[in-house]
Formats: C-alpha cells, sequence, structure tokens
C-alpha cells in the first residue's frame, strides 16, 4: 500500500471523512464495476456501491492492513450479495439486457474513440449478452467469475476476498466458467470452436 | 458443442490460469494435442474469459464520497472516540471486582491491628483480662495519638501505671503499642485504587450514556 493511501487509512480510522473520502475516490470505479457486474444494473450498483462505502467507513476498526482495495472489495461483494439476496426475496420487474432501446446501454460506456456504428452496436451487443449470461450464474460462481475474469484477480486475492479457501475459489471458477460456455453457445453469442472445425 | 466432463472443464480452466503442476501441465498439453473436442472446450473457455476481461469497465455516474452529515456516518463517529473509555471502564470494573475480593478475605486494616496486638497480649492477661478482646475488636489506633494520650494520663497514672480504666482499653496494661503503618483516616494504595476505578468506571458509564443520546438524536 502507498505511503499516501496508509496516512489515509490512519487518518480515516481516526474518524477523518475526507481522508476517507480520498480513498473513496482512489477506489470508487473499481468497486463500482464490481458492483454492476455482480447486480446487472445502474441503479442498484450504485446502491450497492455507496452502501459498501458507508459500511466499510463504520466498519475501519476492523481493518487489519494488508490491500485495502482487497478489503474494499470484499465489503462490497458482500454488500452486493446481501443485496441480490434482499432482491430475490422481494417481487421485481425482471432486467431485461436484450432491450433495444440504443440509449439504455446498462452502463458499458464505450472506449474513446467511438468505434464505427456497427462496430459499437456489436460491441454493446456482446458486452450485454455477456452480463445477462453472468446473471444467469449462481451468486458464488458469478462473484468468482467477476474477480477472476472481468477484473483480474489471481486466485488467492480472490479467496482472501470472499473468505473461501483456495480450492473452492478454484472450483467456482471452473463451474462457472462451464455454465457459461454453455450459456453462451446455447445462445449463439459465441461460436463453440468445435462447430468451426 | 461436445459435452466436455466437469472435471475436464476444471482441469481446463486450472490449465488456463496456470494453476496446474508441471506434471498436470503436460498431461493437459499432451491430452489436448491428442483430442479436438477438449482442444475446442478450452478454445471456447479461453475465448470467454478473454471476451469479459475486454468488457468495456463500467463507469460511475456519480461519486460514492461520504458526507459527515450521513446519519450512519454520524452515529460512526462519536462511537470512536467513545470506545477507548468504555473499554477502559471494563477494565476498570475487573479492577474493582478483584480488589473487592481480595478485601473480602482481607480486610483493610483490622487483620493487621491484630496481628501486631497479639504479641502483647500474654504480658497483659493478668492487669487486663478485658484487653484482648477489646483490642481485637477495636478500630486500630493511631500509634502516634496514642503515645500522645498515654504521655498525657502517665503522671495521673503513676508512672507506668496500667492502663486498665482506659475507656476503649486499647493501651491496656503493659500493652505493647506498635505503631500502626495505616494509620486511621490515612488514605491507602488500595483506596486510591478503588477510588480511581471507580472514577474511570463513572467515566465510562457516561460515555455509554453520552453515545446513546448522540445515537437518538440523530
Amino acid at each position: 500500500m502507498a505511503d499516501e493511501e496508509r496516512r489515509h487509512v490512519e487518518a480515516a480510522v481516526g474518524g477523518d471523512v475526507e481522508s476517507f473520502n480520498r480513498l473513496v475516490q482512489t477506489h470508487e470505479s473499481r468497486v463500482y464495476g464490481v458492483c454492476m457486474r455482480l447486480v446487472g444494473d445502474h441503479d442498484d450498483a450504485e446502491d450497492v456501491a455507496q452502501e459498501a462505502f458507508i459500511s466499510a467507513f463504520t466498519r475501519l476498526s476492523t481493518y487489519r492492513g494488508g490491500s485495502f482495495r482487497a478489503w474494499l472489495l470484499r465489503i462490497a461483494t458482500n454488500a452486493a450479495l446481501d443485496f441480490l439476496r434482499a432482491r430475490r426475496r422481494r417481487p421485481t420487474i425482471a432486467i431485461d439486457v436484450r432491450d433495444d432501446d440504443p440509449d439504455d446501454h446498462q452502463g458499458f460506456d464505450l472506449p474513446d474513440p467511438a468505434p464505427p456504428p456497427d462496430e459499437a452496436f456489436e460491441q454493446r451487443e456482446l458486452a450485454r449478452a455477456l452480463q445477462a449470461a453472468l446473471m444467469e450464474l449462481p451468486d458464488d460462481q458469478r462473484v468468482a467469475i467477476v474477480l477472476r475474469d472481468v477484473e483480474g484477480y489471481d486466485y488467492a486475492e480472490i479467496a482472501a476476498m470472499t473468505g473461501m479457501p483456495l480450492g473452492t475459489v478454484k472450483s467456482r471458477i471452473s463451474r462457472g466458467r462451464g455454465r457459461l460456455r454453455e450459456i453462451l453457445i446455447a445462445r449463439g453469442t459465441v461460436r463453440s470452436a468445435s462447430s468451426s472445425e | 458443442m461436445a459435452t466436455i466432463p466437469d472435471t475436464d472443464i476444471e482441469l481446463l480452466s486450472a490449465y488456463l490460469d496456470g494453476m496446474l503442476s508441471a506434471e498436470e501441465r503436460a498431461h493437459v498439453a499432451q491430452r489436448l494435442e491428442r483430442e479436438p473436442a477438449l482442444r475446442a472446450a478450452y478454445d471456447d473457455v479461453r475465448r470467454i474469459a478473454t471476451l469479459l476481461h475486454e468488457l468495456p469497465a463500467p463507469r460511475p455516474r456519480r461519486s460514492f464520497t461520504l458526507d459527515a452529515r450521513m446519519p450512519r456516518v454520524r452515529r460512526a463517529l462519536p462511537w470512536r472516540w467513545l470506545r477507548p473509555l468504555q473499554y477502559a471502564g471494563g477494565v476498570a470494573m475487573l479492577i474493582v471486582m478483584l480488589l473487592g475480593i481480595t478485601l473480602e478475605t482481607t480486610p483493610l486494616n483490622q487483620p493487621l491491628a491484630m496481628n501486631l496486638a497479639a504479641p502483647a497480649l500474654p504480658e497483659s492477661e493478668d492487669s487486663a483480662p478485658a484487653a484482648a478482646p477489646l483490642a481485637a475488636a477495636a478500630p486500630v489506633e493511631d500509634a502516634a495519638s496514642a503515645r500522645a494520650r498515654g504521655a498525657d494520663e502517665a503522671p495521673e497514672a503513676g508512672g507506668s501505671a496500667p492502663l486498665v480504666d482506659e475507656p476503649d482499653g486499647l493501651l491496656a496494661a503493659g500493652a505493647q503499642v506498635i505503631p500502626s503503618p495505616t494509620p486511621v483516616g490515612t488514605p491507602t494504595v488500595w483506596h486510591l485504587a478503588l477510588g480511581l476505578a471507580g472514577l474511570v468506571v463513572l467515566s465510562a458509564l457516561t460515555a455509554t450514556v453520552v453515545r446513546v443520546m448522540l445515537v437518538r438524536r440523530q
């Protein structure tokens, strides 16, 4: 952890909200990204991310050093899982990730410079299809896949973030990948390498 | 799409992430060369992982910085400075309990007086039979004041006359007055410790009450 970040953490532990806000600004994109991938909706992801940061501030005394980002992501992941459990308990309108409204791009902001319209459309559709497939995974597998394949954390980091043993992480990643393969090939989002042979 | 057993998917996933031993890795590499279906499944898994990794990162539409006026943030603030005091209160409470147990088995000054007076009893037995029980039951006499009183009364009683008629019977005839190390009215270390612990407990209780009031006010 950088010295500056360590100073901010120490000040925040002492109750300095401004120092904590510096940490928020450093990590909010990453935290929000994970929340968005886990809950699949912009508004919900914002609520979950905000809840995660408030929760982190109130629980700063439980931070025991190490990667502050990993600690934050652990809180964010738990907040997202709590949110998903609560959402399942109450009746909701299903998120239609196949909505063709071009203005509703589900948060998949495209990198600049903007690609040609056709390519942009394809990218957007692919992103939607991938997010929809992610949302069909069981929560535990989705967490593992998002942290590994989307965010790029290694197994040990994921184990630290989720509190799962390394073997469980490995198993959830492989089962998630297997299930994603089935979903995406069945929907034609990804063409299986076996069909091209 | 060929159906691949879960165990093979697990192997391929671990192979992709470099989580296999050298021996396992060599074994999987050989199988990938020999088994087209396994190779195709591996390519699928690798491609999907790449697509996921290349997903554009969603950008937050707003910042998540906290405001010290947020109820939960405010609630967390007083707790931070009150908590050490409350911990101290817990420790102080423990000290009070330990002192209580100690004092229960060893009363503050009485046993000390009894022990000090005991050697003098045989000598004073004849002239002052009632002195021993009185001395045992009486509060500790300040040695200095006892000496002073003895000096005042000595001329009337005739030199070393026994002090049988002393109202409190403490200075019985022939009794050796042994200076007490803990004179009556002087605070002992125990008293100070008890007082200090009591103060800390009181502070901790006050801190708890203040915190509850602050939380309720929000």
